[in-house]
């Protein structure tokens, strides 16, 4: 069926359309902010998986990352009936195709892998962010996590948090984003971030990708 | 032609001039862009319900013409003469449109189509035109179109 | 005691089973962010 095509429409093969934006790696410079490919991890989570063949296999259930680098390793995936639970196949990285604002995408569902190759079971277990309290090096408790910001393009990127201060009584009243460091400590209770970040916090998503930019300058400058 | 032109004419045969059925859908083979055969319905057998474009003998303004009730085919047979596809739940009509990238541009409305050859010039969605070439695939979910094909204003 | 006491009883029982049962479901449906530690990958997170 799609053997024809595969000639005609020059083999997607490997390389991946862009989302919006370029990837992390370009850095800071040439990026045309605006054209923001940033997106919630929850508004990632129960999007479908659709092959490129036009058929929905799976939805996303937990979206999992490396907490060293950013880099989203993959999905964790349930059925897409009402009743179907947690399946046990999982989509790594390698197998995206493109992640839109609608689906995500594969080229087929060979990308679909044993779930040990995203995530094993005993670190899935005590690794959610969400609802976890972020803590400063300094001590200070900023507040808790309720929703993780990604930059989706070649790679996809946690590039930070949107938390829910503490106490009302402080400067954010509603919630924030604070940027992903890159040193960071994370456990099933809390997640402890250099006290810089705090100054690179944004109100809204489009406010919030200059204040990446602006953090990673300053965490570049630092360790130089 | 429309898609939607042709849905609802009756099929004729040449030979006893007998009613074979009513057009109610279209077979489309995203890869080549074609439709490769028209689904009917209130056939003599339901499950002859496929007619293979090379079948037809005409295409008039008041019914599309077959030499006899003998070529309609079911999906099995369909699918030994590489009519493939035939399957259900993959009509275009009301189908997502989704980009490679992952986004979703609207939904299907009607296409356009050369009753001749098959050939699939464009989809006509709710948010503009998209060229047949585009499409990628056509499953149960939705009709998966190249990224960057799909901002074509409507033609009027 | 009144026999439709009874039925109310029921009808809540089965109420309250119903709704535990689309939580339980929500639950096993709903993920969540994940953070694993990946060895191998040029040693970035300390710096």
């Amino acid at each position: 069926m799609s053997g024809e095509r595969a000639g005609a429409a020059g083999q997607p093969g490997r390389e991946r359309p862009e989302a919006g934006g370029r990837g992390e790696g370009s850095g800071a410079a040439g990026r045309a902010p605006g054209a923001s490919a940033l997106m919630l991890a929850t508004g990632i989570a129960k999007r479908p998986v659709v092959t490129l063949g036009g058929e929905a296999v799976a939805q996303v259930r937990d979206i999992v990352f490396d907490s060293g680098g950013g880099h989203i390793v993959g999905f964790t995936l349930s059925g897409r009936r009402r009743l179907s639970g947690p399946m046990k196949r999982s989509l790594p990285w390698e197998g995206v195709y493109a992640l839109g604002h609608d689906a995500v995408m594969i080229e087929n569902e060979d990308a679909l892998e044993d779930p040990g190759e995203v995530v094993e079971r005993t670190e899935a277990k005590g690794g959610d962010v969400l609802e976890s309290r972020v803590l400063t090096d300094g001590g200070k408790d900023v507040g808790k996590i309720v929703d993780v910001v990604v930059q989706a393009g070649t790679t996809a990127d946690v590039v930070g948090y949107e938390i829910e201060p503490g106490d009302a009584r402080g400067r954010h009243p509603r919630t924030a984003f604070l940027p992903r460091a890159e040193t960071i400590s994370v456990s099933g209770q809390a997640l402890v971030i250099p006290a810089l970040a705090t100054e690179f916090m944004a109100d809204d998503l489009p406010g919030f990708e200059a204040q990446v930019r602006a953090f990673r300058d300053r965490m570049r400058k630092g360790a130089d | 032609m429309l898609f939607s032109e042709l849905t609802g004419r009756p099929v004729m045969t040449v030979a006893e001039a007998k009613r074979a059925g009513v057009v109610d859908g279209f077979v489309v083979d995203p890869a080549r862009a074609t439709v490769v055969a028209l689904r009917l319905q209130k056939t003599p057998d339901s499950k002859r319900n496929l007619l293979s474009l090379s079948r037809i003998r005409a295409i008039g303004p008041d019914a599309v013409m077959v030499p006899d009730a003998e070529s309609l085919r079911t999906a099995e047979e369909a699918l030994a003469e590489q009519a493939e596809l035939a399957g259900k739940g993959l009509d275009l009509p009301d189908k997502p449109v989704l980009t490679e990238r992952g986004e979703e541009t609207g939904t299907v409305d009607d296409a356009h189509f050369d009753p001749e050859t098959g050939a699939l010039h464009a989809l006509v969605t709710t948010e503009g035109e998209i060229p047949g070439r585009a499409m990628i695939g056509l499953g149960t979910y939705a009709v998966v179109v190249r990224a960057g094909s799909e901002s074509h204003p409507v033609t009027p | 005691m009144d026999w439709w006491i009874w039925l109310v009883v029921v009808v809540a029982v089965l109420v309250v089973l119903a709704a535990s049962a689309l939580a339980v479901q929500a639950r096993r449906r709903s993920g969540g962010v994940i953070a694993v530690k990946r060895r191998g990958r040029s040693g970035r997170g300390l710096k």
